[in-house]
């Protein structure tokens, strides 16, 4: 048994004597040691009185002692930090690297957390491709125990990519894999890009794009053995390598969907799976099988579905066998929704997103589906729903972290198009509204020939249902002298519905009263127009059927579209007709990136009683009709060569778009088209008047440069069938700039 | 046109619900065979309650409820089941909520410091908001 | 503050000097000028005894002027640097009162209200008979009765919506968690409201008792009786439930 260690006499401590110190209260540093005045001395807690006064930052060196029946507390107080400073940084500004640096003037300065700081500040250099970055710190010794820090920097060169390669890669070409990963080779064109520095975590992410790519191609096997980045001697290029082992590619064996649920026949649940024996296999397509499967059961009443695929690989035949077990997770519910972060949006309209309430069963696929709808209102720059276990083991606390981004935007646009010469336009928009998802748009147009002040305001849940309602009230002046030799005023308001038929058929209702002013109207205009001249109050209401099937609304490279609108006028005021148009669009993927489209609208407006009005007959040239001017084409009065306008349109338009080859991040999509169509029909009848029910064509060539000032779009089109009074136009160019 | 159909809240499967023998379960034999219970009464905590409810919205109309399904299951100080009640919809009773709130404070955005506080210039650490008078909570300085 | 643009040109000045230039400046509500003066004091002569003074000074002018996230930096670093010292109870009831007023309406992230109230709390458990105690235990439940704000406005959310299930857990945290808050009452009448269009009538019943034992003269009682005798039923007090008895061992 072995001897207890002998113990030092405990001597009493009756006094505590603190040197030393300049800035710090002798109180202060009494406070944080472990023993007090008449305590025994007791070598432990000494041990730790010195840790704690270590722990504190505040001193350079801290001894203890007994003496006698004193404990002497000698410490050297850490320099105060005056001002710091940063030398020789060019590409990072100050305020840049001040964020970074955790020291700050009046704290206390110790080793550690210079240290600590060089080290942030050479991360922050690493993070912008600056590999060589050399930072040390100066301090500048001043009066009453002071420094000055200083850190000079030596930044160094951009260590860029040279050059990307592959080893073990025999199915798909270096090119076509240097595509799938981030990293892009350095080139003297790409000065947008920042991919092209070596980052050591976007070389990771890379790992996992390939391993995704390959798998996504039924290379079950694919593995990537290693991403090395080499340092070229000069210290300045990096010449990355990636060794892949792709291993064989699958077929698939054999699908099927077994389940454990009573009452759910799987049978139905087959037009699900997207992978059918002898495809190719596709990891990513077993994903989204699994998502369908669970959404669907799920609506059929199991709310506590879990599906799991068990994919099993026979190597000799390179078949994958895929079997989709759908069977009763743990019934777990949704205790809270915990929302964070919303400085300004309501609770509630995050709240009123969520496919799931408080009470319900814990679906992941309907939280996934909330998150998804959180990121579509596009108030927010991150949204992220995480999960923590609830007061009881099946209770699940949804967290929703929100980070808010600015949803006002003040757009001035600048813009020139032929056909309405230069175009200025001023907006003020906010979506969210005093944070309540409302929707409020003030604009200015000013343009060669048209003047538009216009406000918009939308509720998208009207009355807590799911109905977006608003209002629109607006002010329009169109010059149309060199078509129609006559100025239109136009003052209105609408207020306009629109909601769910079924899950995929919107229908929206709007009332618009507006009243038209046909003035400045030439003597030498047409006799039809002059007639026209004055005032007219329009009371109309019109209904909208929308079935969009489309992957996007902006840039749509897929899907269809299909839109029927119905204007009665009518109830009051003066015009008096009923006007039908339908619309439709459908976009095909020939590949990634070429689409081909054809879209096509038909008009018909017929007067109830009288006329049909000017204002609402149907133009049709310009951008409508590519090869035409503005109103080029349709009934026109032969002697003052004004366009009249028609009863019936219909017009179409066929394209193909392409990447012009240059690299994608210069965002140039090239187009061919063809556009057709006429507008012919007119009540007025006289003798000066041509009107000719043919169709009329353009084939023609154009592009659009989405450029970091604004879109640039630019067409050229020759019209190739015409009649002789139709009024044409080869070239039609327009760029916009909203800052 | 097809309606959309909502299902808020859990009822147990009737074959479960069958297996439910008064006397005999205690609270973890439930639980086991039904799962957790929607709610637990407030006051009488001897109480489980499952709830479900099913709405159905037509375009604009206000959601119709197609079925409100609630099963009590009140246990006994014997920890035992005592007894089953079942309330369906014809229970419930429409109730026009009273609309008077009881009063908070705190910092209500007004409209102009939206326009100006947000436009590109949003301080994202989340202290963005405005300060107020030393007293009040939130008030205006 | 060491980036600040208009950042005095450093002139090394005599303490007293530059004090008294601050205080003056405070005096005259240049609130933001008068921190940026006492921080000089700290610069230039952090050994002196001003520099403790000035230090807690320069927290209470960002304070004044609205400077929230500064105020609570200085008046941490004084507690960090003087932790002995007497004022230091001001400085931490500075902090709480830094988030006190950046409290945002029930309708947003309460983040500010729980940072407040710990920041109180903080005040009251180290200095419990000081004066900044009293207010912050004022100041707390005020946050908390605005917690419970919070609770209400999302169980009123879910009511409105028929998901009661969603609604009685929420108005049950207010009844449990809050029972001290002004929200208690409406909390109790929003139970009867949801029990009674799901049916429960025993839980209307119970819940409207409850209220009206312990808010006999609110307007609540008087909504929650009405709704009863509209559906003939008495609000009876099931005395055994656990609940009755935590509320009168309360009142």
């Amino acid at each position: 048994q072995a001897p207890v260690a002998p113990q030092a006499a405990s001597a009493r401590i009756d006094r505590i004597e603190v040197n030393g110190n300049q800035r710090i209260e002798a109180e202060t540093i009494r406070s944080y040691l472990a023993l007090r005045a008449g305590d025994p001395a007791d070598p432990a807690l000494i041990d730790d009185s010195l840790k704690t006064l270590y722990g504190t930052g505040l001193f350079a060196d801290v001894a203890l002692r007994v003496q006698g029946g004193t404990l002497i507390v000698d410490v050297v107080e850490n320099p105060v930090i005056n001002r710091i400073d940063f030398e020789g940084n060019r590409r990072l500004e100050d305020e840049d690297l001040e964020r970074e640096v955790l020291l700050r003037p009046r704290t206390v300065y110790t080793r550690t957390r210079v240290s600590q700081d060089v080290e942030r500040l050479q991360e922050v250099y690493r993070r912008n491709g600056r590999y060589g970055a050399r930072i040390d710190p100066k301090i500048i010794q001043l009066d009453q125990n002071r420094v000055d820090l200083v850190f000079e920097i030596e930044e160094g060169p951009r260590t860029e990519v040279r050059k990307i390669s592959f080893v073990g890669n025999d199915r798909f070409s270096d090119g076509a894999l240097r595509d799938v990963v981030l990293t892009t080779e350095a080139r003297w064109y790409n000065f947008f890009t920042s991919n092209d520095t070596y980052d050591p975590d976007r070389l990771n992410y890379d790992r996992e794009l390939l391993r995704r790519f390959y798998l996504k191609n039924g290379y079950a096997d694919f593995t990537v053995q290693s991403a090395v980045a080499e340092l070229a001697p000069d210290g300045e290029e990096f010449f990355v390598t990636f060794v892949v082992d792709e291993g064989e590619r699958y077929k698939i064996g054999s699908v099927d969907v077994e389940t454990t649920l009573p009452g759910l026949d799987t049978s139905t649940l087959q037009d699900l799976v997207q992978l059918e024996a002898e495809d190719w296999y596709d990891a990513s397509k077993v994903e989204t099988t699994v998502e369908a499967l669970t959404t669907e059961v799920t609506d059929r009443g199991f709310p506590f579905v879990r599906v799991e695929p068990a994919v099993t690989r026979d190597r000799e035949t390179q078949t994958i066998n895929v079997a989709y077990q759908i069977d009763e997770g743990p019934r777990s519910f949704v205790e809270r929704i915990e929302i964070n972060g919303n400085a300004r949006t309501l609770d509630e309209v995050i709240r009123r997103e969520f496919r799931v309430a408080e009470g319900d069963p814990f679906n992941a696929e309907r939280v996934r589906v909330s998150r998804d709808r959180l990121r579509n209102l596009d108030y927010f720059d991150k949204v992220e729903v995480t999960t923590e276990p609830g007061s009881d083991p099946d209770k699940t606390v949804v967290k929703v972290d929100v980070a808010e981004k600015s949803t006002g935007e003040i757009s001035f646009g600048v813009g020139y198009s032929t056909g309405s010469g230069p175009l200025g336009d001023v907006g003020i928009r906010e979506r969210n509204l005093l944070g309540r998802g409302q929707d409020l748009r003030v604009g200015f147009t000013l343009s060669g020939d048209e003047q538009l002040v216009d406000l918009s305001f939308t509720e998208p849940y009207f009355l807590n249902r799911d109905v977006a309602a608003g209002f629109d009230l607006f002010r329009r002046e169109i010059d149309r002298e060199d078509e129609s030799n006559y100025v239109q005023k136009t003052t209105g308001g609408a207020l306009r519905a629109d909601y769910w038929l079924t899950p995929s058929l919107r229908h929206g209702l709007k009332y618009t009263l507006r009243n038209d002013e046909v003035t400045d109207v030439g003597e030498n205009a047409s006799r039809f127009i002059r007639e026209q001249e004055g005032e007219r109050l329009s009371s109309i209401v019109s209904q909208t059927f929308t079935y969009d099937k489309r992957d996007s609304r902006i840039d749509p490279r897929s899907g269809y579209l299909l839109r029927f609108t119905q204007d009665l006028a009518g109830l009051g005021g003066d015009a008096r007709y009923a006007r039908h148009r339908a619309e439709a669009g459908w976009y095909y993927p020939i590949t990634d990136d070429v689409v081909g489209s054809l879209s096509g609208q038909v008009g018909y407006i017929v007067g109830l009683g009288d006329d049909v009005p000017i204002n609402d007959r149907f133009f049709l040239g310009g951008d409508s009709l590519r090869g035409f001017a503005t109103a080029g084409v349709g009934p026109r009065d032969s002697v003052a060569d004004d366009a009249l306008g028609g009863n019936l349109l219909y017009a179409g338009s066929v394209e193909l778009g392409f990447p012009l080859g240059l690299p994608d991040d210069y965002d140039v999509r090239g187009r061919v088209f063809s556009d057709f169509g006429t507008v012919t029909e007119i009540d007025d009848s006289g003798s000066e008047i041509q009107d000719v029910n043919s169709i009329r064509a353009s084939i023609g060539v154009g592009l659009t440069w989405i450029s970091p000032f604004g879109p640039i779009r630019l067409d050229a089109a020759q019209a190739v069938l015409k009649e002789d009074f139709d009024d044409t136009e080869v070239f039609r160019f327009s760029f916009g700039t909203r800052f | 046109c097809q309606p959309v159909v909502r299902t808020h809240g859990f009822m147990p499967a009737t074959d479960e619900i069958a297996q439910l023998r008064p006397g005999e379960q205690t609270r973890e034999d439930v639980r086991a065979i039904l799962g957790a219970p929607s709610t637990t009464g407030t006051f009488e905590t001897d109480t489980w309650y499952y709830i479900q409810r099913r709405t159905s919205t037509i375009a604009f109309y206000s959601a119709d409820v197609t079925e409100q399904d609630v099963l009590g299951l009140r246990f006994g100080d014997d920890g035992r089941l005592a007894d089953i009640v079942r309330f369906g919809l014809d229970d419930g009773r429409t109730i026009s909520y009273v609309d008077r709130v009881t009063p908070t404070s705190g910092n209500e955005l007004t409209v102009l410091e939206q326009f100006v506080g947000n436009i590109g210039r949003f301080n994202s650490e989340g202290s963005a908001n405005r300060p107020g008078n030393p007293s009040g909570m939130g008030g205006r300085r | 503050c060491s980036s600040d643009n208009d950042e005095p040109v450093y002139v090394e000045r005599p303490v007293d000097q530059i004090y008294n230039e601050a205080a003056g400046q405070l005096d005259q509500g240049e609130y933001r000028d008068a921190a940026r003066s006492f921080d000089e004091v700290e610069r230039q002569h952090p050994y002196s005894t001003w520099a403790t003074e000035a230090q807690l000074m320069a927290a209470y002018s960002y304070y004044q002027a609205n400077e929230y996230e500064d105020a609570i930096a200085a008046a941490q670093r004084f507690i960090d640097l003087h932790p002995g010292n007497p004022n230091v109870a001001y400085a931490y009831y500075l902090v709480g009162l830094c988030n006190y007023e950046r409290i945002s309406d029930v309708g947003r992230d309460q983040d500010m209200t729980r940072k407040a109230m710990e920041a109180f709390e903080e005040v009251v458990r180290r200095f419990p008979d000081s004066a900044y105690a009293r207010d912050a235990r004022l100041k707390i439940d005020l946050a908390r009765d605005h917690l419970a704000g919070k609770e209400m406005q999302i169980g009123r959310y879910y009511l409105t919506r028929g998901m009661y299930i969603a609604a009685i857990n929420r108005f049950r945290t207010v009844v449990e968690r809050y029972q001290t808050t002004t929200h208690a009452p409406e909390a109790l009448h929003r139970l009867t409201e949801a029990y009674l269009s799901l049916g429960i009538e025993r839980e209307a019943q119970t819940s409207a008792a409850v209220l009206g034992y312990n808010y006999p003269g609110s307007e609540w009682y008087e909504d929650s009786y009405a709704l009863l005798t509209g559906r003939d039923l008495r609000p009876i007090e099931d005395k055994g439930s656990w609940i009755s008895r935590a509320f009168s061992s309360v009142f």
